[in-house]
């Protein structure tokens, strides 16, 4: 059982020449791998599937796939709506190869995996999509396909369906079947696949470890959402000298590993970066960093002189730097503001320079409604039983 | 206009806004018993009464929030006192020409660019036409319309015609402003700058109404809130009572399978805190079931609409007894003057049916049992930020 794939090309003629959506794609699969497929909408993934299932016919290259491929496409695309749920079972087997007996052993097992309950005598056009994807998810699985190909029906499943659908896919993969899954979820990626493929315009631009490849990917996609804010927010990301003595080269968020960034998860470590131009020399400055939210409220708001650090005369080129240590803040989007002051005049006149920049803050886990400021390492509690045996909060 | 015993009417003399006794209906019959209607003849076809004896004022400088789920009567509400609707009992008074913004947009002749209806509307609003300039060009800068401003409004989205709409009508405020919904406009972004014009708008003395159903805008911007149901007005008062009030009927009633001991006198507590230092609360829970339950802990400032969250989905060892919970804070973070906090108990996440949190019980503002916490240090807000977190310098 094998799936080869030699310098693969698909075509589409459209209007004006030709349109490329899979460009010379070498691949091969083994028996027992399990690979995930990612990409922007229009990579050709899709594409890349249709020609392994035979759904499609490459224009150039050669398809060599040994086994029998069983996929869910698009969802409930090959469930006929006008019959019952159970009456697609059956036509379903019959597509497969499987005699009436065949299909009546795993029925009980497919209208049970699939929690349709009395529905499933009802016409598939009833069915809510989530109801037809399970329905889908169901039948294939269970009339055991040698290569399993899975595009996105993942997601019309709730959450608790979805995890079942995983086991059930990994377990089918541990029997030595090839399983291929098309997903825009990251996390299924890595928590299904041990193999990743990242697309492009039609090329695969990275084939390697799920963990490796989704990290890469989302990197990809962050510069992208990153640009987009950049240009979003100019209005607010500025620098300005107020006085012609001190101005501000840069200043930018950070990652841990020193790159700089806009777009943090919450509970990441983040530092603040600036370079500062001092054109005379400056006695006494200090550092005023302030995160607000967009509706002009201050959430935090630091001056490095109170948090202990005395900055000494400056004069030239200086770097400040201010960790944050693990983000605190809940998922918006978020002004920080860099001040520079002089503190040997009065309040009022104090401002050297300011610059801004935007930080946008990405949820981590499940935490519900908005919260401005998420710390729950400064939580710790714990709970006398009191009758019985001692506890304690995990 | 003459005086009343109406309580609304005690500050008659100097209030922007006053309704009294102010009822609409809608006739819902056939066309026929319209034109009769309009006729003046005797018509009993059927009606709906829309509004219903609603009284209030509103100060100079006083933004008044009203909310009410969908068909409580808000929209009808601002479009009486916007003058749209005549009202068919009582009196509606208010000082001047309103200015409505309205998510309804802009009627008028879609053929016009951006920038003629701009031009149109200030000359309606009798602006000299040396100063539209300037107020058409902070509507281009504020709207971000960008080349769409030159074009006409019918090539516009309907979050294009919401923008410049709105963009417009806060370029030159009356003394009397309506809003409708419109903080719904645009991505965060917009919002957020849409919200500070509306309050830089009320910083320099107008006064309104804000209809929404969206009490996280309503508490922010007004000193005052008007839960309407059914058309009357069910409460007139404090934010924070008006939201209780709101709320109720979609909080959920606690279950007797894991609750809070004493709640009424742990809710009535007053906690002082002292940003950065240690707090510790200790409180007993009463379980009814062998299941584990999961402890929720938030701090809210209503007023800011912000949550601190401190801690989620601690999950805490079933068993049937009282627990004796203590939670503690190594530093509190919160520097802001007051706050609530809150406790949840609820199933804990992997054993839940739905996507929804299943509560057992709660403390919480919203529910009247609530734990106040006030700041031991007078802090003037607007010096210092809503949270204090410690960072860590270096210089090179």
């Amino acid at each position: 059982m094998h799936v080869r794939l030699n310098r693969v090309c698909k075509e589409f003629p459209v209007t004006n020449g030709r349109f490329v959506a899979v460009d010379r794609v070498s691949l091969e699969i083994a028996a027992g791998e399990r690979v995930a497929v990612i990409g922007r909408n229009g990579a050709g993934k899709t594409t890349l599937l249709q020609l392994i299932a035979g759904l499609a016919k490459a224009t150039s290259g050669t398809v060599d796939v040994e086994g029998h491929v069983n996929c869910i496409m698009t969802l409930g695309v090959g469930l006929r709506e006008e019959f019952s749920g159970r009456e697609n079972i059956y036509i379903d087997g019959e597509l497969n190869g499987k005699s009436r007996r065949q299909v009546d052993a795993v029925l009980k097992d497919i209208i049970e995996f699939s929690e349709l309950g009395p529905s499933i005598d009802y016409p598939v056009r009833t069915y809510s999509t989530g109801m037809k994807a399970r329905l889908a998810f169901a039948m294939i699985i269970f009339i055991k396909p040698n290569i399993l190909i899975v595009d996105e029906a993942l997601s019309a499943g709730d959450a608790q369906f979805s995890s079942k659908a995983a086991g059930k896919m990994k377990e089918i993969s541990s029997q030595g079947e090839i399983l291929i899954l098309v997903t825009h979820a990251m996390a299924s990626a890595v928590a299904m696949c041990d193999r990743c493929l990242w697309m492009e315009q039609g090329r695969i631009i990275m084939d390697g470890p799920s963990a490796k490849v989704t990290e890469a990917y989302r990197e990809h996609l962050r510069e992208y959402e990153e640009k987009r804010i950049r240009e979003r927010f100019q209005n607010i990301m500025r620098r300005q000298s107020v006085d012609s003595r001190l101005r501000i080269d840069r200043f930018e968020l950070r990652d841990s590993r020193g790159d700089s960034r806009m777009i943090f998860e919450s509970g990441e470590p983040v530092l603040f970066h600036l370079c500062v131009h001092a054109v005379g020399r400056i006695e006494r400055p200090d550092v005023r960093l302030s995160v607000r939210r967009l509706d002009g409220i201050t959430i935090l708001q630091n001056l490095a002189s109170r948090d202990g650090l005395s900055l000494g005369p400056m004069e030239g080129e200086a770097v400040v730097e201010a960790s944050l240590g693990e983000l605190a803040l809940g998922e918006q989007s978020y002004e920080v503001l860099a001040e520079f002051l002089d503190r040997d005049r009065p309040p009022e006149l104090a401002l050297l320079a300011a610059g801004s920049t935007v930080m946008k803050v990405e949820r981590h886990g499940d935490i519900s409604d908005r919260p401005a400021y998420v710390s729950p390492i400064l939580h710790a509690s714990r709970l006398k039983d009191l009758p019985t045996e001692g506890n304690g909060i995990t | 206009m003459p005086l009343s015993a109406d309580p609304a009417d005690a500050a008659a003399d100097r209030a922007d806004i006053r309704f009294s006794r102010v009822h609409k209906d809608f006739l819902i019959g056939q066309f026929g018993d319209v034109m009769k209607n309009l006729l003046g003849l005797p018509c009993d076809c059927p009606r709906v009464r829309a509004l219903s004896g609603i009284s209030f004022a509103v100060q100079p400088g006083q933004l008044l929030g009203v909310l009410g789920r969908n068909g409580a009567g808000k929209s009808t509400l601002l479009r009486v006192a916007g003058g749209i609707y005549e009202a068919d009992g009582g009196t509606v008074f208010i000082h001047g020409n309103p200015t409505a913004i309205f998510e309804m947009g802009i009627l008028g002749n879609q053929h016009l660019t951006g920038r003629a209806f701009s031009d149109f509307y200030f000359s309606f609003r009798d602006i000299p036409k040396a100063k539209r300039k300037d107020l058409i060009e902070d509507v281009r800068e504020f709207a971000e319309l960008e080349g769409y401003f030159d074009e006409p409004l019918l090539t516009y989205s309907s979050g294009m015609l919401a923008r410049l709409y709105f963009a417009v009508v806060t370029a030159v405020p009356g003394r009397v402003v309506l809003i409708d919904e419109i903080l719904s406009v645009g991505d965060e972004y917009f919002q957020g700058k849409s919200f500070k014009r509306l309050v830089n708008m009320l910083s320099r003395g107008s006064s309104g109404i804000l209809a929404t159903h969206d009490w996280f805008n309503a508490i922010r911007l007004c000193s005052r809130i008007l839960v309407l149901h059914e058309g009357r007005v069910e409460f007139d008062g404090s934010p924070l009572e008006a939201i209780r009030r709101y709320l109720k009927p979609v909080i959920p009633e606690a279950t007797r399978q894991v609750f809070f001991l004493n709640k009424e006198r742990l809710a009535s507590r007053v906690l002082s805190y002292r940003c950065g230092d240690p707090l510790q609360i200790r409180f007993d829970v009463e379980s009814a079931i062998e299941d584990d339950f999961c402890l929720g802990v938030a701090v809210e400032i209503p007023k800011l609409s912000m949550i601190a969250l401190l801690g989620n989905d601690k999950v805490i060892r079933g068993g049937k007894g009282t627990h004796e919970i203590t939670v503690e804070f190594p530093e509190f973070p919160v520097s802001y003057p007051e706050c609530y906090l809150s406790l949840f108990l609820t199933r804990p996440r992997a054993n839940r049916r739905g996507a929804f949190e299943e509560i057992y019980d709660q403390i919480s503002w919203t529910t009247g049992a609530s734990i106040r916490m006030v700041n031991e240090e007078t802090v003037q807000f607007g010096d210092h930020a809503v949270f204090h977190h410690p960072l860590c310098w270096s210089v090179r």
